[in-house]
Formats: C-alpha cells, sequence, structure tokens
C-alpha cells in the first residue's frame, strides 16, 4: 500500500471512528412525567428533574445541577419511596436522590451506549424496577445493586405494578407477565389483542389494563383469567383511575369513560377535542381532570360526566398536553410538552390560572 | 402540510407493504424506495438527459469560452448556437430540488414508521390511515430489527473487544454513491485545473461523504433508503446506457480500485435530439478553430491516457511548427 494510500486510509477510517464515537443516536423523545409528595412537584423533562414548592411554583433543586452529556433524556414518571425520589433515563441510567436532589447511588444499565429506550420506574418489596428496552431491572432500593432481570420478546414501556405476591409487568409484545418479586421468576402471563404501554391498576386483587388494541381489560390479579373488556373508539395508552365502584379512563378518539369496575359496562362517556394520552385524575370532590392533545385542560362531573369547566393552555403557542395530570391540594397540575411554560396550576373548583413554572426563569 | 402531502402517504405505504411482505420492515422499506424511484424516473430521466447533454457539450463550450474569452456577447451567441442555455440547464437541477422534500419524507417516514419512543408512538398513531389498517393492534409494535440493526437507530455493529461500534451500512452508503457518481460523470475533458474540473472532483469527494455522515448520524433505515436508491439509479442508468457504459478502473476514494462501468459521452453521430444540432453548428467554426480534428475526437471517444498522449504529440508538432518558422 502506497503511503499517501495508507494515510487517506487512516485519516477516514479516524474520522469514521470519531463520528461514531461522538454521534450515532436518535435521541430518545416523550413529555414530561410528574409525581407529588407532600408540598414538592417532582417533575421529568428532557435533561433534568426539578422539584417545585406546590404553594407558589419556584424551584426547589434541579438534577444534574448542570446539565451534562450523559444523564439525559429524563421523561420517566419520578418514583417516590419514603426518602428517595428514583428518576431513570432513556439510555439506561437510573438515580435515586435523597429530598435536596443529592445522588444516594446510581445504576448503569449497559456501560456503552448503544440505543436509547423509553425507560419507566415503580417501587415495591424493597426494590426500585426499572424497565429499559426488553428488559426489567430489580435493583435493591438501599443502594441501587441489582438484584435480578427479566427479559421480555419486545420492548417495555410500562413500569411493574405490585400487589402482596406479584408484580405485574405490561409489554408491548402485548403480554401481561406476572413475576415473583424476589425471584423475577414467570409465574403467569395473559395475552391481549394489543400492545400494553401503561402500568396496569391493580385495586382488590384485579388488574386494569388499558391497550393499543381499543380495549381496556380485567384481569384476575391471582390467575391471569380475563375477567371483561371494555371496547373503546381508539387506543387506551394511559392508566385507569378506579375511584369508588367505577373505573375512569381516556382514548386517543378524545372520549372520557366511566365504568363499573366489576362488570365493565358503560356509565357514561364524554366527547372531547382531541386525544386523551394521559390518565384521568379523579378528586375526592368528584370532578375528572383530563387534558388533552390539543392544549385543553376539562374538568368533568364524576357522575354525570357533564363538563365543570375547560381551558385552553396557550392558544398562541398550540402546546400538546400529553403527561398525566396531578393533583395537589386544591390544585391541578399539567405539563406542557415543548410549551412557553413547563407547569400550569389550576385551580380545581374554577380553573383559575394560579401559578406557572418556567425552568429557564 | 408537508405532513399531509408527503410525510403520513409514505407512513401509511410503508407500513401497508410491511403488513404486505410478512412485517419485514427492511423489506418494505427497499420495495417503497424501489417504488419511489420508478415514480420519479420521468423526473430522473431528465436530469440525467440533461447531465448526459452537459457533458457532451463541455469540449464545445471549452472551445467557445476560450475563442471568444474576450467577447463575451459573441460568447453567448456562439454558445446559444451549440444549443447551450444556461437557464434550461439550470432546468436538469430541478428533479434533484424535487428529490429533497422526498428524501425529507421518507426520513420522516421511516422515524414515524417504526415509533421507537413514545412521542414518536403518537405521531404514527396522528399519521395513520385507520381505514387502510382494519388490524391496526397487530400491526403494533412494528418489528424494525435486522440481524444486529435496529433500523430506528443509526447502525452500529458492537463486538466484545471493540470499544466503538463499526458502522457497516454506512460505509455501504458511500460505496454506492461513490459508484453512481462514477457510473453517471465521466471525468472531465478539462485540463484539470479549470473550475468545472475541480468542482466535480470536489463534488465527488464530498458528496459520498456527506451522504455517509448522514448515514453515521441518523437512522440505519434512511441508510436502507440511500443504498437501494443508489442500487436502483445504477442499474436504471445503466439499463438506458448500456452502449454508452465502458468497463474502466473506478478508484474508491483513492483507497482502491475496482473495474466498474462508467459512461463515456456519445460522439457527435451517435448523439440525439438537441445534442446532435448541438454537434453541427460548431462544425462551421471548427475550422477556424484552434484546435486540430483529432481533439474532437479523442474528448468524446479515446481513454484519458490516449487524450494526454495525443494531446502531446500535438503541442510538440505545433512548437516544432514554430520553431521551423522562426
Amino acid at each position: 500500500m502506497q503511503t499517501s494510500t495508507f494515510f487517506r486510509a487512516a485519516l477516514l477510517l479516524i474520522g469514521a471512528l470519531l463520528i461514531s464515537a461522538c454521534g450515532g443516536q436518535v435521541l430518545g423523545t416523550s413529555w414530561p412525567n410528574m409525581s407529588v409528595e407532600g408540598n414538592t412537584l417532582y417533575i421529568a423533562n428532557n435533561d433534568s428533574v426539578h422539584a417545585i414548592n406546590i404553594q407558589n411554583g419556584t424551584s426547589r433543586w434541579q438534577f444534574p445541577r448542570e446539565a451534562n452529556n450523559v444523564a439525559t433524556q429524563f421523561y420517566a414518571e419520578p418514583t417516590l419511596t419514603d426518602n428517595l425520589v428514583v428518576v431513570s433515563s432513556f439510555n439506561q441510567l437510573a438515580f435515586a436522590l435523597d429530598q435536596q436532589g443529592a445522588i444516594q447511588w446510581e445504576f448503569d444499565g449497559e456501560p456503552v451506549r448503544t440505543t436509547t429506550a423509553p425507560s419507566a420506574t415503580s417501587s415495591a418489596h424493597g426494590f426500585t424496577y426499572l424497565v429499559s428496552g426488553e428488559t426489567l431491572f430489580a435493583l435493591n432500593l438501599e443502594n441501587g445493586v441489582e438484584a435480578w432481570q427479566f427479559n421480555a420478546d419486545n420492548s417495555l414501556w410500562g413500569p411493574p405494578s405490585s400487589n402482596d405476591d406479584l408484580l405485574f409487568l405490561p409489554s408491548m409484545d402485548h403480554i401481561l407477565y406476572a413475576l415473583d418479586p424476589a425471584t423475577g421468576t414467570e409465574v403467569w402471563q395473559q395475552e391481549f389483542e394489543g400492545a400494553l404501554a401503561s402500568i396496569p391498576t391493580q385495586e382488590a386483587g384485579i388488574l386494569y389494563v388499558g391497550s393499543l388494541s381499543n380495549n381496556v381489560y380485567a384481569v384476575d390479579a391471582a390467575t391471569g383469567s380475563l375477567r371483561w373488556k371494555a371496547q373503546t373508539n381508539d387506543w387506551v395508552w394511559s392508566s385507569p383511575t378506579i375511584q369508588g365502584d367505577r373505573l375512569y379512563f381516556g382514548d386517543l378518539s378524545g372520549t372520557v369513560y366511566a365504568v363499573e369496575a366489576e362488570t365493565g359496562r358503560g356509565i357514561w362517556t364524554a366527547n372531547l377535542d382531541s386525544a386523551i394520552r394521559g390518565a384521568t385524575a379523579v378528586s375526592v370532590d368528584g370532578a375528572v381532570f383530563v387534558n388533552s392533545e390539543e392544549g385543553f385542560v376539562y374538568s368533568i362531573d364524576a357522575d354525570t360526566g357533564a363538563l365543570n369547566w375547560q381551558v385552553e393552555i396557550d392558544p398562541e403557542t398550540g402546546e400538546r398536553l400529553l403527561s398525566n395530570p396531578v393533583l395537589a391540594d386544591d390544585l391541578v397540575l399539567i405539563a406542557a410538552l415543548n410549551g412557553t411554560h413547563l407547569v400550569y396550576a389550576y385551580n380545581q373548583s374554577t380553573g383559575a390560572l394560579v401559578w406557572q413554572f418556567d425552568p429557564d426563569r | 402540510m408537508f405532513n399531509t402531502i408527503i410525510v403520513f402517504p409514505f407512513t401509511n405505504a410503508l407500513l401497508l407493504i410491511y403488513t404486505w411482505v410478512g412485517n419485514n420492515f427492511t423489506l418494505a422499506l427497499i420495495l417503497l424506495t424501489v417504488g419511489v424511484r420508478v415514480l420519479m424516473i420521468p423526473l430522473t430521466l431528465k436530469q440525467q438527459k440533461s447531465q448526459v447533454r452537459m457533458q457532451e457539450l463541455q469540449p464545445k463550450i471549452k472551445e467557445i469560452q476560450d475563442k471568444f474569452k474576450k467577447q463575451p456577447e459573441k460568447m453567448q451567441k456562439e454558445l446559444q448556437k451549440i444549443g447551450y442555455n444556461p437557464a434550461s440547464m439550470l432546468g436538469g437541477c430541478l428533479p434533484t430540488l424535487v428529490q429533497f422534500p422526498v428524501l425529507i419524507g421518507m426520513y420522516q417516514s421511516i422515524l414515524r414508521g417504526i415509533p421507537a419512543t413514545p412521542l414518536q408512538m403518537m405521531d404514527l398513531h396522528n399519521a395513520i390511515y385507520p381505514d387502510w389498517f382494519p388490524d391496526l393492534a397487530n400491526l403494533i409494535p412494528v418489528q424494525a430489527q435486522l440481524f444486529w440493526m435496529d433500523l430506528s437507530q443509526p447502525d452500529r455493529l458492537y463486538l466484545d473487544f471493540l470499544p466503538w461500534g463499526i458502522p457497516i451500512l454506512p460505509v455501504f452508503v458511500v460505496l454506492t454513491t461513490i459508484l453512481q457518481q462514477k457510473m453517471m460523470t465521466p471525468t472531465t475533458t478539462g485540463d484539470g485545473k479549470d473550475q468545472a474540473a475541480q468542482m466535480q472532483r470536489s463534488m465527488m469527494t464530498m458528496m459520498p461523504l456527506m451522504f455517509g455522515f448522514f448515514a453515521l448520524q441518523f437512522a440505519s433505515g434512511l441508510s436502507i433508503y440511500f443504498i437501494t436508491a443508489n442500487i436502483v439509479t445504477i442499474l436504471q442508468f445503466g439499463i438506458l446506457n448500456r452502449e454508452r457504459l465502458e468497463w474502466k478502473d473506478t478508484s474508491i476514494l483513492g483507497l482502491f480500485n475496482i473495474q466498474f462501468p462508467t459512461f463515456a459521452p456519445a460522439t457527435a453521430a451517435a448523439s440525439s435530439g438537441p445534442a446532435r444540432n448541438a454537434q453541427k453548428l460548431p462544425a462551421k467554426n471548427q475550422s477556424s478553430a484552434d484546435e486540430p480534428k483529432e481533439k474532437k475526437t479523442s474528448v468524446t471517444t479515446a481513454s484519458k491516457g490516449k487524450r494526454r498522449r495525443k494531446r502531446k504529440q500535438q503541442l510538440r508538432a505545433r512548437k516544432a511548427k514554430a520553431g521551423d518558422k522562426n
């Protein structure tokens, strides 16, 4: 090989390797997700997690303190335990933070960054459960050490829910897995017509799970046998909310449903302007709060399905509302995707705007 | 608007083909790319004809430009006489411009078609035509794995003993882009120092590297599109211009040579249409042209080495003649 050819080949190889190493990932994208504990709202969005004072919408802390290239793509709902806030990123990292936002432990599911995949966490039985790609990791809540892992046949987008005996893991391969929480061994599985993208709701031995097959299913938690299924107009992406003997959920056609939890029989439906991706939030006063993709927030009477009030977040920017609304004190908290502000707090009774939070201000 | 006209139809077509071919996204992508390239044949043909015509006119244009360097008006008239009209030649670029929205649309539809993240899944839901997919639930999740590749991510082959992934598809993108260029663009007839030749050389180096860079950075589905589109273009050009192709040693970024058919422009007699008319007019000027008749044939048919030898002989003969006069 001639010297010039050798140098040319070496230059190309070095250039290609540098570009391969520096770039080469289509970043995961999702919408912000929130959790509330006491007076603090935790919201994961893009490259950071914020702790916000619910009283006035001011920032308590931010994680990471400064943006960096490793800890990015925080979209999963923060998991709250007695003294920890567990957050995960779409590049298979999980961090346990204390109440001041300091790292207590961290977990790296894939030291070589080969891909980006949606992640989510939940907590039970002394573990934090992290789903990423096709893997469920059980991490010791004390120190973040991996106890076991379970591999599904397809992507896992929703974290597992649990009761005293089992974990219930939804999967995009249409299967709901029941696992032993101590070992990760499969106990039963139930296949449905569509992908399962959200955490199953568990109440009194029954699991309620929405599906991308235009159905909501009720399943016996002990055996996995189907109790009933309720047909919807479009995909049900969010987890159904149970209040009393009723189940509330929305679908991507913009319809909100109230059904009997025991039988799945429909009680009322409300047709709204656009897709309801997020879950319903039901207040003790009997109001169902939902937000729609095209930027509206609704309060609906839980008994009748009649509209209490509606507000449009910002008609100018056309923000997309895809997150789950969260209730705290007398507020309904709404997270906006790419909006003028990240969080909007409305009075539950009147729909009046109380405060808004913008991380850049 | 762009989504409605380009991205949504592509996305739905891609997923419809995906269901027809047994849920194989790579095959669906290849078939859609071939389909799109077939639909674009009228445009690409126009582009290729314009390119060929331009190449055939190059020696004449150069000759006229050299001859009437100080008479721009006369130069324009002479250029028009041979059928060279810069405005109409620019029309040949139009098909290339049209291909850009198609390229962007294809990329968008690849990302939507294989939703790897929740937001992409939401966008897919908004893009899909429900009437086309009565069994939509079984379509999700779309299987986007091909061997080691996740088509929604840039291609990297990770081996245990290497800290970085090897980009396999981007290498093929560069290779097929080079071959496509080499086939369609014969070496310029200039002396290597003129602007056109320099531009052509830099384009032929930069374009494959640019496409390679895209392939490194974006979802590997885009690489499948690039490679398929390049192969289709090579086949299409090869079939339509098979009589004008010559097998030659082709250099790949100066690293190694392979035998590959490259385009040799037609002679005046063999050319057709406006190009044929274009060859007739300068014939009148030929007697007054400085270059002897042999050069005309040399630039169109003979190999580069042969041309150089002939030109050297001509120069030597001319110098000798000048020496005799002195």
